[in-house]
């Protein structure tokens, strides 16, 4: 649907403009139909009251002439003309005409009540005119009299605006009154509207109708009946006309529609925009989030409202996963005493993330114990190696050579070449003793670390101007396992080398002292002191580490400028 | 005078050769037999007991030194001399307590293998000087083992005694100071006593200081 492909700030704008619209048109439409009814109802009370006015002056204009030809017709013998009359006579039989307007044939009642009858078709000025009759004595009294009076009282038009007319309708359905419109005589034109067909029929009222030129009216009518005149007067205002005021209600309606829907159009524009600028600055954040940026979104302002609880969620999820983000990284460098807090049960990551701390734990700790065994038996190869090869030239070579001195010794040789000969072999099995020595001395094996620690110290002390103090508190009796006793031996020469080499002491001090469950190892001197933590003197102090760790051992070292310390404790089982 | 009767006790059977052609030129003496192991020795033992057995170290098996024991023990008459190439001082010390009378490094010379056979096979012991040096360099350390406390300990314990600080008795004794409160904590175990105080009191009683 297209609604969903807009973005959510049209939705809204286009939801507000819509209901909006909605509104203000009902509104509109309902203040429209109201001030209709309203101006229809005043327009036909007006007209109402205008008509009942009219009515009213009509009346009594009709009653004046009726009251002075009833005067006349008491005194019938009084022959001075009356002025509101411009013909009057006693007729002993009613003639056929008067003056040229019949009578004879508009006078039905031949009683002695006073009769009006209409003859304002007869008359050639299109004045109204009415006639009047009745019976005395000696026949019958007629008088004429014309009605220019209520013409005009037609023709006020107060209350009426521009199209408004009054006018009479007579029972021939023919004007009485001229019309302000047509130009036709009043006797020509008929009029045979709703209006006056009500009228006639005895109800009177107002309403809205077509009248006698086609135009629509609104129209109040009622019948005159007056001693036998039957007049309908419609007072009545075109359509147009009255309704004007609604017109321009609607113009301005629209306008202010118009005005509303523009307002509204920009005023969801911003409001749109505004409420969803957030929701534009989570997206981006969402999509920063997804390339891995994770910074936490500072508002300026504290919200309260759902948008405002949804960054403090979101804030929520980046430290959250910051946090698990800091975790993998601390088990990504190994740093397997990282703690986790788990977010909740449902967190699949951080279980996965705390499943595999512990398994890199268990491939570390199997690496590390691969890596120290591997280091082991190369080492104990290796030393098992030289101890071999120690043996071969001890034992083998050895016995080889002084054979061979046997041998010179009772060969047929002179003097001087046979001494020649039994000093070089001398030299050589010395020399073979020497090299097996060096390369693991059969003491080591035999006696224990103590024993060939203290046959190296007077080595050296023999060679040296150097002065080693020995204890050996170890028993060859001692059961240490030959692993030890070789790393001992061989932290024993590395230690003594590198004091010897570097340390510029004087005087060292060498002990090894055997306890139930460990051997301690303790060398000082008062030398010039080095960097334990440099590794500059070459591997001498990393070999001496590693074979400790091998035994599981500790070392500790102390080096001041006034000596050095190293104190080593190893296991034993 | 009745022959020497030797048996050469080797597992180089060229030494072997070598010692006997050079020993049977001398008509005093007579290679009854030789043995490339312990357990070969043994056996000939059993058949005919020497006066004297050359006897190597280093062997196969049972080494040489064990060796000794085991037949002196059974043959207290047989004399033996230990014919090795090792040249250091444990070796010999162990030979002597072993009951070797006589100890030879191998590139002796002739006369001095004679010199040794005969001393050895009348009952007396022969060392030379080189030898006696070995062995006197190492008997220094062996002495007579205190009951309870052994040299260590009691060299701590007097020092203790003496008032000096641990920092002090460690300096004195090229230890570390945590091997001297070892030595403490151990000595007091031994004991049976809560505190250093405790342990000079005891120690006094016991005489031992």
């Amino acid at each position: 649907m297209l609604f969903n492909r807009l973005n959510i700030g049209n939705k809204l704008a286009l939801i507000m403009i819509g209901i909006s619209l909605v509104v203000s048109a009902l509104l509109s439409y309902l203040f429209y139909v109201q001030f209709d009814a309203a101006l229809k109802e005043r327009v036909l009370l007006q007209l109402s009251s205008v008509k009942q006015l009219k009515i009213v002056k009509i009346r009594k204009e009709l009653n004046d002439r009726f009251e002075a030809f009833r005067n006349r017709s008491r005194n019938p013998n009084n022959t001075e003309p009356s002025q509101q009359f411009f013909h009057e006579g006693i007729y002993t039989s009613i003639p056929d005409s008067v003056l040229g307007y019949p009578i004879a044939t508009l006078v039905t009642d031949r009683s002695d009540r006073i009769t009006m009858f209409d003859l304002t078709h007869h008359n050639p000025s299109h004045e109204i005119t009415i006639g009047l009759i009745t019976k005395v004595e000696n026949g019958y009294i007629i008088a004429l009299a014309e009605e220019p009076e209520i013409q005009g009282i037609l023709l006020e038009r107060t209350g009426l605006g521009q199209t408004g007319e009054s006018y009479i309708v007579g029972n021939d359905f023919k004007l009485r009154t001229k019309s302000r419109f047509l130009r036709d005589s009043p006797k020509n034109i008929t009029v045979m509207s709703d209006g006056v067909l009500r009228a006639f029929d005895n109800s009177p009222g107002e309403d809205l109708i077509t009248d006698y030129r086609g135009t629509k009216v609104f129209s109040s009518y009622e019948k005159i009946e007056l001693s036998g005149l039957k007049w309908v007067i419609l007072t009545e205002i075109n359509l147009q006309e009255a309704l004007f005021p609604l017109e321009e209600l609607k113009n301005k309606l629209m306008i202010m529609l118009l005005a509303i829907i523009f307002a509204i159009l920009i005023g969801s524009y911003y409001l749109s925009k505004k409420m969803v600028s957030p929701i534009v600055k989570m997206e981006q954040k969402l999509i920063d989030m997804s390339k891995g940026i994770l910074n936490p979104i500072h508002s300026t302002q504290t919200r309260h409202d759902e948008i405002g609880h949804m960054f403090e969620a979101l804030n929520k999820l980046v430290n959250a996963l910051n946090e698990t983000i800091v975790f993998a990284g601390k088990i990504g460098v190994g740093n397997f005493h990282a703690s986790y807090q788990l977010l909740s049960e449902e967190d699949k990551l951080g279980q996965a993330l705390m499943q595999m701390k512990e398994k890199l734990q268990e491939y570390h700790k199997n690496e590390e114990r691969l890596l120290l065994e591997n280091q082991r038996s190369m080492l104990n190869g290796e030393e098992g190696e030289r101890s071999r090869l120690s043996k071969e030239m001890h034992d083998g070579l050895g016995p080889m050579l002084t054979t061979m001195k046997m041998s010179i010794q009772s060969a047929d040789l002179s003097g001087s070449t046979k001494n020649n000969l039994l000093k070089h072999i001398d030299e050589t099995i010395r020399e073979v003793r020497r090299m097996s020595n060096n390369l693991m001395p059969s003491v080591l094996a035999d006696f224990g670390a103590g024993e060939a620690i203290g046959n190296l110290v007077d080595q050296i002390n023999e060679s040296s101007t150097i002065k080693i103090l020995y204890k050996n508190d170890m028993p060859s009796e001692a059961k240490i396992d030959d692993s030890i006793q070789i790393t001992l031996y061989r932290i024993a020469q590395e230690s003594l080398n590198n004091a010897i080499k570097h340390s510029k002491a004087k005087e060292i001090k060498l002990s090894i002292t055997a306890f139930e469950k460990h051997v301690s190892f303790f060398i000082s001197d008062n030398g010039i002191g080095f960097d334990p933590e440099s590794n500059a003197k070459g591997n001498g102090l990393r070999n001496m580490k590693e074979r400790i760790k091998l035994v599981n051992g500790t070392l500790e070292i102390n080096s001041q400028a006034t000596g050095t310390t190293i104190e080593i404790e190893i296991p034993i089982v | 005078m009745s022959k020497i009767k030797i048996i050469v006790a080797d597992d180089h059977q060229l030494f072997r050769e070598g010692i006997i052609s050079l020993l049977s030129k001398n008509e005093s003496l007579d290679i009854i037999g030789e043995a490339a192991s312990a357990n070969e020795l043994f056996e000939l033992m059993d058949k005919v007991v020497p006066h004297v057995v050359l006897m190597d170290i280093s062997m196969p098996g049972t080494n040489g030194l064990d060796a000794i024991k085991v037949a002196r023990d059974k043959h207290p008459e047989c004399k033996f001399i230990v014919l090795t190439m090792h040249a250091e001082g444990q070796y010999v010390v162990k030979a002597v307590r072993n009951g070797a009378f006589g100890y030879l490094i191998k590139n002796a010379d002739e006369n001095e293998l004679l010199a040794a056979i005969e001393a050895v096979s009348l009952g007396r012991k022969y060392f030379n000087t080189e030898i006696s040096q070995l062995m006197i360099g190492n008997m220094a350390l062996e002495g007579e083992s205190h009951k309870k406390l052994s040299d260590r300990e009691m060299e701590v314990l007097e020092l203790v005694s003496e008032g000096r600080t641990t920092k002090e008795i460690a300096d004195q004794l090229f230890v570390s100071a945590r091997t001297v409160d070892t030595h403490r904590v151990n000595m007091m175990k031994k004991l049976n006593v809560q505190n250093t105080a405790e342990l000079i009191k005891k120690a006094a009683h016991l005489k031992l200081i």
